[in-house]
């Protein structure tokens, strides 16, 4: 008899111990949990919650992380804890927490990616990272985890979020409520892990050419400071006048797109700008030296990147039917889809998982690395389909 | 983005990140990593003539240095086995530095390099090569430069217990001596009879004459290294210093314990050879001397009023010291503006490198 696999989530609105036992125990639908994923919002009273989901799984490992929206298939777009259990004889996972991660984020990503068991009967396995994407460039983190793993693992995952305040973020792991960690579980399992990658932007106008960066600041842009070359090149009217609000509203819809050999751009989200020396702030390394366009989408391409990504995230499991499915949805891309775009696109999950259970959250920043060796993304969705 | 463009870019890219890399070992990690990013690849390595310089896509510890070695040897058109991803074919492209290294580079999937791609690793290689080489240029100036100072700090070091040795055996043996001989011309002096005023007077020309000599001994062996140095320290070393200082001083010590005796010893000079040259040559009327301890470094400052225009490259003294001070670690800044004094600022290592 062939070893056996599941998949389900767990999602309950409310707050509280009350609402993480109902999430939990409509996830735990078998009693040999190997794992438990949860998304939650950072008003929620975290301890609580980790110590309701706990009690009820019976020291099953725990990773998961604060959000800014939460995904789940009923009911889109609701706040809600939502719990995602995978179980079976067919999986071996191990989970692993590196701590005050900003100091070393290339040593965090090493010290986790320790965790992604060394199976031999097994041989599909991925990385699972959720991470503290206001700690610094997310790409130092997959060098390290790539570092320790090779070309043989996939990466994946996200960026917690705080609903947009920017100010700080949770990582959960087991009893504990973290912030500045990277949590991780390593996967093993004997069915095939599907990861797919899209975000649907195009670019605006000429390229600007990156004259002085550091790390994840942009200073100039075509020897002019950034923030003003940004603004005239989007034909901003009283650029002087713009608040930190309004470059927000702006940058979410407007980020910066680096070329890549193969696919699409890969897209730098602005998180904010000093007004003072006129720089640029991304949630990403923003090489010197690099082309940048400014990006636009609608609401049009970025379902269709949603039906991409799933379509290239499934078509890794063969004919194989997915268990389930984990998105991890830039909240950026809420921007250009209303409320309405965003219960489409999780219906448009839902219709690709084909009834499986899906699970995700909206985040800062996006992890996934498939091929080569660049894997952290900004204003993308990425899928992860359990085969 | 026409492909030439793009290449011109990331070969861009890869130079600002490779170039600002302050060793060998970083730029070898950076380029390695920064090419798998460009080129969308799996596995980069940088196999030199003894084993493996660097690599990224493999587990950790675990590359295939022989296997390595072995495409790198046969070149583009072999194929590296890459765990969990399978068979990929190889690109080498061969660096000039360091000697007898390539580059090899696989990409999952049977495509190989695109003619632009294998141009922009060229580049890329070449970038790595120029980088590491003048990395191994630095380095080696930077080791010369370190053996210099040590071998300075040593040769400085070796001086100074050669003079604290002769020190020590003109102050125990031919000064006690000599100290025995005008005792003993005491003693004969006591012992010359009443009417012997001749005998007498001859006997205490003679004690005149040996304590002049002894005299003159105790400034020479001062000279060569100040015995309170050894025995008490920097602060009553200076206060003795000064107290023999042919121009008025102002000294103000601060609390300083006990210090490296290099150190002691070149802190020592510095003010001696400050004090010396504002009594003969600035003829200062006051010179302020003011020491003290502050993070982790001895600060000296002397200033004189005297008449300036002091040039180093006039005289050995200065130079000397500043060999002596930088010998140590320490620096040495001399300030002096014709007819408006000389300030003389030293900093040292309180711990000696």
């Amino acid at each position: 008899m062939p070893p056996s696999r599941w998949f389900a989530v767990g999602s309950a609105e409310g707050c509280g111990r009350e609402a993480g036992a109902r999430a939990a125990d409509e996830a735990l639908v078998r009693g040999d949990a190997k794992l438990l994923v949860v998304f939650c919002s950072h008003a929620q009273d975290l301890q609580a919650v980790v110590r309701a989901i706990r009690d009820r799984s019976d020291g099953v490992p725990l990773i998961g992380c604060t959000t800014a929206g939460e995904i789940a298939a009923s009911a889109p777009g609701q706040p809600r804890i939502v719990v995602s259990a995978l179980g079976g004889d067919g999986f071996e996972i191990e989970t692993a927490v590196a701590t005050t991660a900003s100091a070393d984020l290339r040593a965090a990503g090493a010290r986790v990616a320790r965790c992604v068991p060394a199976s031999a009967g097994r041989p599909h396995r991925a990385l699972l990272l959720l991470t503290d994407g206001l700690a610094g460039d997310q790409q130092e983190i997959v060098r390290g985890a790539y570092g320790v793993l090779g070309a043989g693992v996939p990466l994946v995952g996200g960026c917690a979020g705080d609903d947009l305040r920017m100010t700080r973020t949770f990582q959960l792991y087991d009893d504990h409520v973290l912030t500045d960690a990277v949590v991780a579980a390593g996967i093993a399992s004997d069915a095939p892990i599907g990861i797919g990658v899209r975000h649907g932007w195009r670019r605006v106008g000429e390229p600007m050419l990156v004259t002085s960066s550091g790390g994840n600041r942009v200073y100039t842009l075509n020897d002019r400071p950034a923030l003003d070359a940004y603004l005239e090149h989007l034909q901003v009217a009283e650029p002087d006048r713009l608040t930190e609000e309004g470059l927000t509203r702006l940058a979410l819809t407007h980020p910066l797109g680096l070329s890549r050999p193969y696919g699409e751009e890969q897209v730098r989200f602005i998180g904010g700008a000093d007004f003072g020396d006129r720089s640029l702030s991304c949630i990403a390394e923003v090489p010197q030296a690099a082309l940048v366009w400014i990006m636009e989408g609608d609401a049009d391409s970025v379902l269709d990147a949603t039906d991409a990504a799933c379509g290239d995230s499934l078509s890794a499991l063969g004919d194989r039917p997915p268990l389930g499915i984990l998105a991890f949805d830039c909240i950026a891309r809420r921007g250009v889809l209303d409320d309405a775009g965003v219960e489409t696109e999780i219906h448009r999950l839902a219709a690709s998982a084909d009834g499986a259970p899906v699970a995700g959250f909206y985040t800062y920043g996006e992890i996934a690395r498939t091929r080569g060796m660049r894997g952290f993304h900004n204003q993308t969705l990425v899928v992860l389909s359990i085969g | 983005m026409p492909v030439s463009a793009w290449s011109t870019q990331q070969l861009a890219e890869f130079l600002a990140t490779v170039s600002a890399c302050e060793t060998e070992a970083s730029a070898a990690l950076a380029a390695v990593e920064r090419a798998a990013e460009a080129l969308d690849v799996e596995v980069v390595a940088l196999v030199g003539e003894e084993g493996l310089v660097a690599s990224v896509g493999y587990p950790q510890d675990a590359a295939p240095v022989s296997e390595l070695r072995s495409v790198a040897l046969g070149g583009t058109g072999c194929e590296l086995w890459i765990p969990g991803v399978g068979s990929c074919p190889a690109t080498c492209v061969p660096l000039d530095h360091p000697p007898g290294a390539t580059m090899v580079v696989a990409r999952a999937g049977s495509d190989g390099m695109n003619p632009e791609e294998a141009g922009l690793l060229h580049g890329m290689a070449r970038v790595t090569s120029m980088t590491m080489r003048m990395l191994r240029v630095v380095d080696d100036e930077r080791a010369a430069r370190e053996q210099l100072t040590a071998s300075r700090a040593r040769i400085v070091a070796t001086a100074d217990d050669v003079r604290r040795r002769i020190e020590r055996d003109l102050h125990d043996g031919i000064q006690q001596r000599l100290v025995a001989l005008a005792l003993g011309l005491r003693g004969l002096a006591e012992a010359v009879p009443a009417d012997g005023r001749e005998l007498r007077a001859l006997v205490s020309d003679l004690q005149t004459g040996l304590d002049a000599v002894i005299e003159e001994l105790r400034e020479i062996a001062r000279g060569v290294h100040p015995g309170i140095l050894s025995k008490g320290g920097l602060g009553p070393a200076l206060k003795a210093l000064t107290r023999h200082s042919a121009a008025p001083v102002q000294l103000d010590v601060g609390a300083l314990g006990r210090l490296p005796p290099p150190v002691e010893v070149a802190a020592y000079y510095a003010v001696s050879e400050a004090l010396t040259n504002a009594a003969k040559h600035a003829n200062a009327s006051v010179v302020r001397v003011d020491v003290r301890l502050d993070g982790g470094r001895l600060h000296i400052a002397v200033r004189d009023d005297g008449a300036g225009g002091a040039d180093p490259a006039r005289g050995s003294g200065i130079v000397g010291l500043i060999d002596r001070v930088e010998a140590v670690g320490g620096t040495l800044e001399l300030t002096s503006p014709s007819g408006a004094g000389t300030a003389m600022a030293v900093e040292l290592p309180a711990v000696v490198r």
